[in-house]
């Protein structure tokens, strides 16, 4: 059994994967009560699902892009579980996060993950379809809504985080070359159960990465790689 | 037995350390001093200070695996609570909330300042207490004079108004272009001054028990700099950096020297004034300058109640502290809920712990 | 040569006593997302202009140097508000501001007043109060206030007239 752990930004996701099955999900947005909620939350859900700390097998946290406060939360608790029974612990790109929850009916579309960064910026990646999954195309970058849409050309589905500021800017942005569709609330919302199944796909990837807990490292917001 | 774990991650440094009934270190890992770049190779961040986030999972695992203990076998886990900087502390607490939640074992909140005070009870061979004890915090981030009347019982008497004592050792240092931490080069120089060249002053020398560093490090500072001319003024910009130029004629032993026996002097005045007071039957001093031997010299000189102080790994942040201050909450019956938030501002008093 | 330059303000304490009653002053215009700047040598009494400024907005607890943790979330003594009080002598650069959590601190609608701003000048928006101090003479402070933006002319110009009497 997998638990996911999605602290990034302001909502809060958790969720149960069995690997074959997801058991529980749960995301909502909690402002800045991570700290508060996280550990009360995951112990609550656990329980409701009648999974006992012994049956955790691996854990799953998103590692950033993300607010400083919401990734230190997350990756210090998914630490914690991680180190009493040695599981492995995968950390996933919050933006991969995003892209994971995306269906693709159209695969001539690209797609473009978004999180909000604060004070008006946005940080943004671009993903394509290849092997049949949303592989990423550029590293996550920091910007605006204004100079993203300046200096994008395709067909584009937009995910993630989308505020009015961002729904005006794509309403009325002046696009010669490209055309953009955002997607529907429910699949932009960044859901644990997806931080579950990416993590499941690279842990049993046999790329041998190393999943040991010392070896993950937050990505803070204002410095994404 | 009682084996608790505890985590410290209130500032700049990440700790973890396992303590047997109260007493006894099985382990003490302070990140700063395990390399960490050789055991998790490139992983971990040039900087060290306060990655914590990067640091925990080795710097815990070093804690249990040296303790020779298991996760499983703890009695408890304690970690800082405050008062500290807010995404330094929530590292340490999450990871413990994590632990806790995995084990079913209590978890404890504790106040870093507590654990200043319970580093005194980590001292080999340990001494009963005989209470009241008056206790002086001089560290970095803190001045604190406490009664304390029991395990857990205290009366905060006063602190600093401005700058805390190892903030001022910190500066004068940086003014004298001594490495940091300003404390113990500060201390080496001084050893070679005259304590009597300058005739710095004594802040607070009145009824009141707090204190004031800030007027302290004004004075060195006019002491020791070449106020920069009105033409350098003139071309400096805004982000540029400001740095008042250091005399050539001055000597920085005798500077140090003076500076050390300002702040210790109004120090020792006030502790052994309130230790009378209030009929202490010893001082305890703790935190990083109680390092300090000009400070244990002289309060050894001006009362003739005993004088404690903790070892010299124990002044400065550490784990150790927090996981002894929780034994004696842990006897007390404190138990912190997994939903616990940190307390950046937290006060060490008789309040301290009562909404838990 | 007009005396008062739109968007600054220039002021000379003679005591540290005063420098916090100036400081008090300004406390008491401050309002939700306010950014003050104080900026000036080790020294010209940054953290008693803090301490003034603190008390005016009515901080529960006294505030005292943050140079050693940091940051200190003061709160209010009536309502839910907070002001964090920040000092970036310890810090190396812009780039270090993630380790103090910066960015969530200035997306929050809470009032920073940042101690050694020229230190991280990069990383904060274009829009404050900056302060830069100065010391003259022993205990004599020159204070020289720059508004960037609408809300910090408005604030220089109420401050103004706290203290001058005149707008």
């Amino acid at each position: 059994m997998l638990l996911a752990i999605d602290t990034a930004t302001r909502s809060l996701s958790l969720a149960l994967h069995n690997g074959n099955t997801l058991i529980a999900e749960q995301t909502w947005r909690t402002g800045n009560q991570h700290n508060v909620l996280l550990a009360p939350s995951v112990q609550h859900m656990m329980a409701v699902c009648d999974v006992t700390t012994h049956a955790l097998t691996a854990v799953a946290v998103s590692n950033g892009p993300g607010s400083y406060t919401g990734l230190r939360i997350g990756v210090a608790f998914a630490k914690g579980i991680a180190a009493v029974n040695k599981l492995p612990l995968i950390g996933v790109s919050t933006l991969d996060m995003l892209a994971a929850g995306q269906p693709f009916k159209n695969t001539r579309y690209k797609l473009l993950a978004i999180l909000q960064a604060g004070r008006g910026r946005i940080i943004a990646a671009q993903y394509r379809v290849k092997k049949g999954r949303w592989d990423a195309l550029t590293n996550p970058e920091i910007t605006t809504w204004d100079d993203l849409l300046q200096n994008i050309e395709g067909s584009y589905y937009i995910t993630g985080e989308v505020d009015d500021n961002g729904r005006n800017a794509i309403e009325s942005a002046k696009l010669e070359a490209a055309s953009l569709t955002l997607v529907d609330p429910a699949n932009r919302a960044r859901r644990a159960g997806f931080l579950a199944q990416e993590a499941w796909r690279r842990y049993h990837a046999g790329d041998e990465e190393d999943f040991s807990p010392a070896k993950l490292v937050p990505v803070y917001m204002n410095k994404p790689s | 037995m009682v084996t608790i774990l505890g985590i410290e991650s209130s500032c700049d440094e990440t700790a973890a350390a396992v303590v047997i009934d109260g007493r006894i270190i099985g382990s003490n890992v302070v990140a700063s001093q395990i390399d960490l770049h050789a055991e998790f190779g490139g992983v971990f961040p040039e900087v060290a200070s306060r990655a914590h986030a990067e640091a925990i999972s080795a710097v815990v695992e070093q804690a249990i695996e040296a303790a020779g203990v298991g996760f499983h076998q703890l009695d408890a886990i304690a970690v800082t609570r405050g008062p500290g900087l807010v995404g330094s502390l929530l590292v340490g607490i999450n990871y413990a909330k994590g632990v806790a939640m995995m084990t079913d074992k209590p978890l404890l909140g504790i106040n870093h300042l507590e654990g200043h005070v319970y580093s005194l009870w980590l001292t080999q061979p340990f001494r009963e207490v005989d209470f009241p004890v008056l206790v002086l915090i001089v560290s970095g981030g803190h001045t604190e004079l406490l009664l304390m009347r029991n395990h857990g019982e205290y009366e905060r008497l006063g602190g600093t108004l401005d700058d805390a004592a190892g903030e001022a050792f910190d500066k004068v240092g940086r003014l004298l272009d001594l490495p940091f931490p300003g404390g113990p080069h500060i201390e080496r120089a001084g050893r070679r001054g005259n304590v009597k060249s300058f005739d710095f002053p004594r802040a607070k020398r009145d009824s009141s028990y707090d204190f004031s560093f800030s007027g302290l490090k004004t004075a060195v500072m006019r002491e020791v700099t070449v106020q920069p001319s009105a033409a350098t003024r003139k071309g400096r910009k805004k982000g540029a950096e400001k740095h008042a130029q250091l005399r050539s004629d001055i000597s920085i032993n005798d500077v140090a020297a003076s500076f050390q026996a300002a702040v210790t002097d109004i120090l020792v005045e006030k502790a052994a004034r309130a230790a009378q007071e209030y009929g202490a039957t010893e001082i305890f001093i703790a935190g990083g300058v109680s390092a300090n031997q000009m400070l244990r010299q002289k309060m050894r000189q001006e009362t003739e109640l005993p004088v404690r102080y903790p070892p010299l790994n124990l002044c400065t942040d550490n784990a150790a502290m927090i996981a002894a201050a929780a034994h004696y909450r842990w006897e007390m019956g404190l138990r912190t809920s997994l939903s616990f938030d940190v307390r950046p501002m937290w006060a060490l008093n008789n309040e301290t712990y009562h909404d838990d | 040569m007009p005396i008062l330059l739109e968007g600054e303000l220039d002021i000379i304490t003679h005591s540290a006593a005063q420098s916090a009653r100036f400081g008090a002053r300004l406390g008491k215009l401050l309002q939700p997302s306010d950014i003050i700047c104080l900026s000036g040598d080790m020294g010209t009494g940054k953290t008693i202009f803090a301490t003034g400024i603190g008390h005016g907005w009515g901080a529960k607890i006294a505030l005292t140097s943050p140079t050693y943790n940091l940051v200190h979330p003061h709160k209010h003594d009536a309502d839910k508000t907070i002001l964090y009080h920040l000092d970036c002598y310890r810090l190396q650069n812009a780039d270090d501001t993630d380790s103090i959590g910066l960015d969530d601190i200035l997306d929050s609608d809470s009032i920073a007043i940042i101690e050694w701003a020229e230190r991280i000048d990069e990383a904060l928006p274009h829009d404050r109060l900056w302060v830069d101090m100065r010391v003259i003479e022993d205990m004599r402070r020159s204070f020289r206030f720059q508004a960037e933006g609408e809300r910090y002319q408005q604030l220089i110009d109420d401050f103004r007239a706290a203290i001058f009497g005149i707008k």
